[in-house]
């Protein structure tokens, strides 16, 4: 008995949280896909995937969308980059507060930075404010609804989650690399471009996988800050689903979007494996015996190399980028703090209008487009978002801490093929996920139920509370316990004195994070909510449909607090007591 | 060939110096060991030299130009970082090729002078690994081999052996003796152990305080040391308070060590008359048997045994003399010598004026 127990026992603690993402995010998944090729009726069939694909009104939508999220990711990495090296070259309070300024802006709600632009580029909008001003010409028209807008929201919205991948890889980099090349004579260009980039690599091309994922599947910043012509997959997916009910089509085109995403998923973990998308949690493979390597592994990286290099030297000799690397840091810190932070903040302001318009400059002062907020709608959204995002954050920590200890301390050869099982929601695009629910939730009659949504937020915020709790559990020296039990300490004296004071801080983070990712979640929300059980996004979202006034504002600046309010919480707490990461 | 010279060279961060101004000059194809506890500026004194950092005053002179202006990569050094720096995406010949490829030399010459460096280190059969897949020393060895790769005339090392374990550091400090002697390059090394410094330098530049504290080669430092800082950090030493008085005749002094209650000539030019200190290298004092005869002109010192430890070849005896306690080192040579070291034991301490030095407070 005990023999066939043990390998249980051992792997408990992975079991729930596999189970759960079987339930709520393999099977949706794979059964919303598969109604694209496959239907009760018909059996199989290819005719939804054809249709899709010679339908110019549908090809045209795929290929803008690939094409929209193409330039979203360049222009993050070129924007993304010096801000990360900036941070990453920065110590003390400096780097701390630059880093915080990047935080904000990655966890306010994608919503809510939609409607900064809205005000920034509107017809009356602050942008066309300015013209104005320097020009002392009226603006001619909005700045809105055109690709421009779009690319702009989108880079906005999705710069920060750049930085923060491409930094903890520089970050692990050796700082001293770059003097060591220069010690041996390499010009700064040749060293940034033969030692820090390379290194950086594998962090530029996940930020890029990142980035290129979740634009594919973005309807927000396209549907409020674009014209008909911006159009994008996602939003077709959500029309298909919601207004025309044509699940074959939906799923094609989600079908489409997968293909993608997954190839580029591949491509990625064949090129640099998976614990790079870890980030700085990483899991150490065993240090074991020094091994030659193979000769075709020889072979490609000298290709590799000699392909680089062909492309990086005549790079180093254009005049241009000495310079960039001379002013990068001041270029990137004011990008940083003009593009990156500044917008949201534009909000506050105007929800303070008398006005009945949004409009720059705002017309003080008005407690007004609060006081509208205060209805049962509001107020049953708002207190249903907290509630939900309380049980989201306490379900997916239950779940990520055992699952963590498993990977850090127990995992062997399964261990990453576990890993990539539990990111793929960050990595499948979140539209297919909120189909998938809304699929099976009808089948299970759980639409419109508080429970159905705390589990589509919980896949959702998973990946996050389990990549913070692989690195909570990884710093948390294990010697620590031994050393109390060498003292005398029993199990229970160890747990309240040694091993939660100093897992607490780090699993709060977790938590707090989960708790933003809930409270900011639409996608899910605008299929799993029904009726009156309106979470306060997709409240907001309604409203913005029916019209962008001022109480979107007032909404904004509320919700932006709370975040502001819990990531900075978070971080204090994860600067300040948190379990240092082991120096090697 | 270059010499190298640093004139006047300081730097401070915020309000603390990290080297205070700094002269001294580097002979072309000298071994200069900075060493010195840690804080004491011996890094920051090798970092400016590299052009890592800044100076704020002063000026670095390679063979009478002034590199103190240039950046890193224009000073044509070598440097062999702590923990070594290697690049952990290039394998070990692309590390080591990096510093000729960088002086865009030819491929042929590249390939033929990095195949030359790893052969001095003897990793010819590792060309095609990566660092991680290396062992500490060998991964020391491929930072030796791509610091000398493109023959530098100055090679900086910054405690290169720190991170080696003991058998290892022994073997590798031999060979960075040998590199030196058969490339005749200069060489620049940090450290903080003893051992290093003597066995490898020409010569030895003391550093204390973000000051340096004396350059000399080992063995003037260890016998003629000029500060109680030398006298204390090399080896080990007991200090006594003494009075220097002039006596006649050009350079000869009498010292007078009050706690011994002894006078003795001093034959040697003194650093000054006031706050002095007699130094007794404890293997320089020798315990009086009661069969021997006091050898001419050394002193005898009545004295107390309080501790004896038994080294092997060596016993370290701690006796006292009136309110002062010595450390004396004996030599080993039959276990009677043992039984008459039992504490507590009346002895007579024989010291050698010859031996003795006076060095500053």
């Amino acid at each position: 008995m005990k023999i066939a127990l043990a390998p249980l026992m051992r792997n408990a603690g992975v079991a729930p949280l596999l189970v759960f993402l079987a339930i709520a995010f393999f099977v949706p998944v794979a059964m919303v896909l598969s109604l694209a090729v496959w239907s009760p009726v018909d059996g199989f069939s290819l005719a939804s995937l054809q249709r899709i694909l010679v339908t110019p009104i549908y090809s045209t939508t795929l290929l803008r969308t690939l094409e929209i999220s193409l330039w979203t990711t360049v222009m993050c990495l070129l924007g993304g980059f010096p801000i990360a090296l900036l941070i990453n070259r920065l110590r003390g309070a400096a780097r701390t507060s630059l880093y915080l300024l990047v935080l904000l802006p990655l966890w306010t709600s994608f919503l809510v930075k939609s409607f900064a632009w809205l005000v920034l580029l509107g017809k009356n909008g602050a942008v066309n404010a300015l013209i104005t001003a320097l020009t002392g010409e009226p603006a001619a028209s909005s700045l809105l609804f055109n690709l421009n807008a779009v690319l702009i929201g989108m880079v906005h919205g999705l710069m920060p989650f750049a930085v923060l991948t491409i930094l903890p890889v520089l970050d692990a980099i050796d700082p001293r690399l770059t003097p060591a090349a220069a010690s041996l004579g390499a010009r700064p260009a040749e060293g940034f471009m033969r030692v820090l980039l390379p290194l950086a690599m594998p962090g530029v091309a996940a930020a890029g996988l990142i980035v290129f994922v979740t634009s594919v599947g973005f309807f927000i910043v396209p549907a409020l800050l674009g014209g008909p012509r911006q159009t994008m997959v996602a939003n077709v997916i959500i029309e298909m689903v919601l207004d025309l009910l044509n699940w074959p089509l939906a799923s094609a085109a989600a079908l489409l979007m997968f293909a993608v995403v997954a190839g580029l998923f591949a491509l990625y973990i064949h090129g640099f494996g998976i614990e790079s998308l870890v980030g700085r949690a990483r899991v150490q493979a065993p240090t074991g015996a020094v091994r030659a390597p193979s000769p075709r592994r020889m072979a490609w990286r000298r290709w590799c190399w000699m392909a680089w290099d062909r492309v990086a030297e005549p790079l180093t000799r254009m005049p241009v980028v000495p310079a960039l690397l001379r002013h990068g840091r001041g270029v990137a810190g004011l990008a940083l703090v003009l593009f990156l932070a500044l917008p949201a903040l534009f909000l506050v302001p105007v929800s303070f209008t008398v006005s009945g318009i949004i409009d720059w400059p705002p017309q003080f002062f008005s407690w007004r487009w609060y006081a509208a907020l205060d209805t049962p709608a509001w107020r049953s959204a708002a207190w249903r978002s907290l509630t939900v995002a309380c049980a989201t954050g306490v379900l997916s920590l239950a779940m990520a801490y055992p699952a963590a200890v498993w990977l850090v301390r127990k995992a062997q050869r399964s261990r990453v093929p576990v890993l990539v099982l539990m990111m793929a929601p960050m990595i499948v695009p979140r539209i297919i996920i909120a189909i998938g629910l809304f699929y099976l939730f009808a089948r299970l009659g759980l639409i419109g139920s508080w429970f159905g949504l705390v589990l589509g937020h919980t896949v959702i915020a998973l990946p996050f509370v389990l990549v913070t709790m692989i690195a909570v559990v990884q710093a948390y020296d294990e010697r620590l316990d031994q050393a109390a039990a060498v003292c005398g300490a029993g199990t229970l004296l160890r747990l309240r004195r040694v091993t939660l004071p100093l897992l607490a801080p780090g699993a709060l983070s977790a938590f707090l994070f989960a708790f933003v990712t809930s409270l900011d979640e639409l996608t899910i929300a605008l299929f799993v909510t029904g009726g009156l059980s309106s979470t306060l996004p997709k409240q907001m979202w309604d409203e913005a449909l029916l019209r962008v006034s001022p109480t979107l504002a007032a909404a904004s600046t509320i919700i932006f607090l709370l975040m502001s309010g819990t990531v900075v919480l978070a971080q204090a707490i994860r600067q300040r007591r948190g379990p240092q990461p082991r120096t090697q | 060939m270059q010499e190298l010279r640093i004139e006047g060279v300081s730097k401070r961060y915020h309000h603390v110096a990290a080297l205070t101004a700094t002269t001294l000059t580097v002979a072309a194809g000298e071994f200069l060991t900075l060493l010195g506890p840690s804080g004491s500026g011996k890094t920051t004194l090798l970092s400016l030299i590299a052009g890592l950092i800044d100076s704020d005053s002063g000026r670095i002179l390679l063979d009478g130009q002034d590199i103190s202006g240039l950046p890193p990569y224009r000073r044509g050094l070598g440097m062999v970082f702590q923990n070594y720096a290697l690049f952990p995406h290039m394998t070990v010949a692309e590390n080591v090729a990096f510093g000729l490829q960088a002086r865009r030399l030819p491929v042929a010459e590249v390939q033929q002078k990095t195949q030359l460096a790893l052969d001095m280190v003897r990793l010819g059969a590792f060309a095609h690994r990566l660092p991680k897949e290396l062992s500490g020393g060998q991964q020391q060895r491929v930072a030796l081999a791509r610091a000398l790769a493109y023959q530098p005339a100055i090679v900086l090392m910054d405690e290169p052996l720190g991170a080696l374990d003991r058998n290892l550091r022994e073997e590798m400090k031999f060979e960075i003796a040998r590199l030196h002697r058969e490339l005749g390059t200069s060489v620049i090394y940090v450290t903080h152990d003893q051992e290093e410094a003597l066995v490898l330098s020409d010569r030895i530049c003391l550093m204390n305080q973000a000051r340096v504290e004396q350059i000399d080669t080992a063995q003037a430092l260890y016998f003629k040391p000029q500060t109680r800082f030398a006298a204390e950090f090399l080896g080990e030493s007991n200090l006594f308070p003494c009075q220097v008085q002039k006596a006649d005749g050009a350079d000869a002094h009498v010292v007078a060590v009050d706690a011994l209650g002894i006078r003795m000539p001093y034959p040697e030019p003194v650093p000054g008359s006031e706050n002095t200190l007699l130094m007794l290298r404890p293997e320089s004092i020798e315990v009086g048997t009661a069969t021997a005869r006091l050898p001419e002109g050394v002193l005898a010192v009545q004295a107390q045994i309080r501790s004896c430890q038994f080294l092997g070849a060596m016993t370290r005896l701690m006796v006292r003399v009136g309110e002062t306690d010595i450390r004396v080192l004996q030599r080993t040579t039959s276990l009677n010598d043992l039984h008459q070291f039992t504490p507590g034991a009346r002895v007579q301490l024989w010291m050698d004026p010859g031996r003795c030095h006076v060095v500053k407070a």
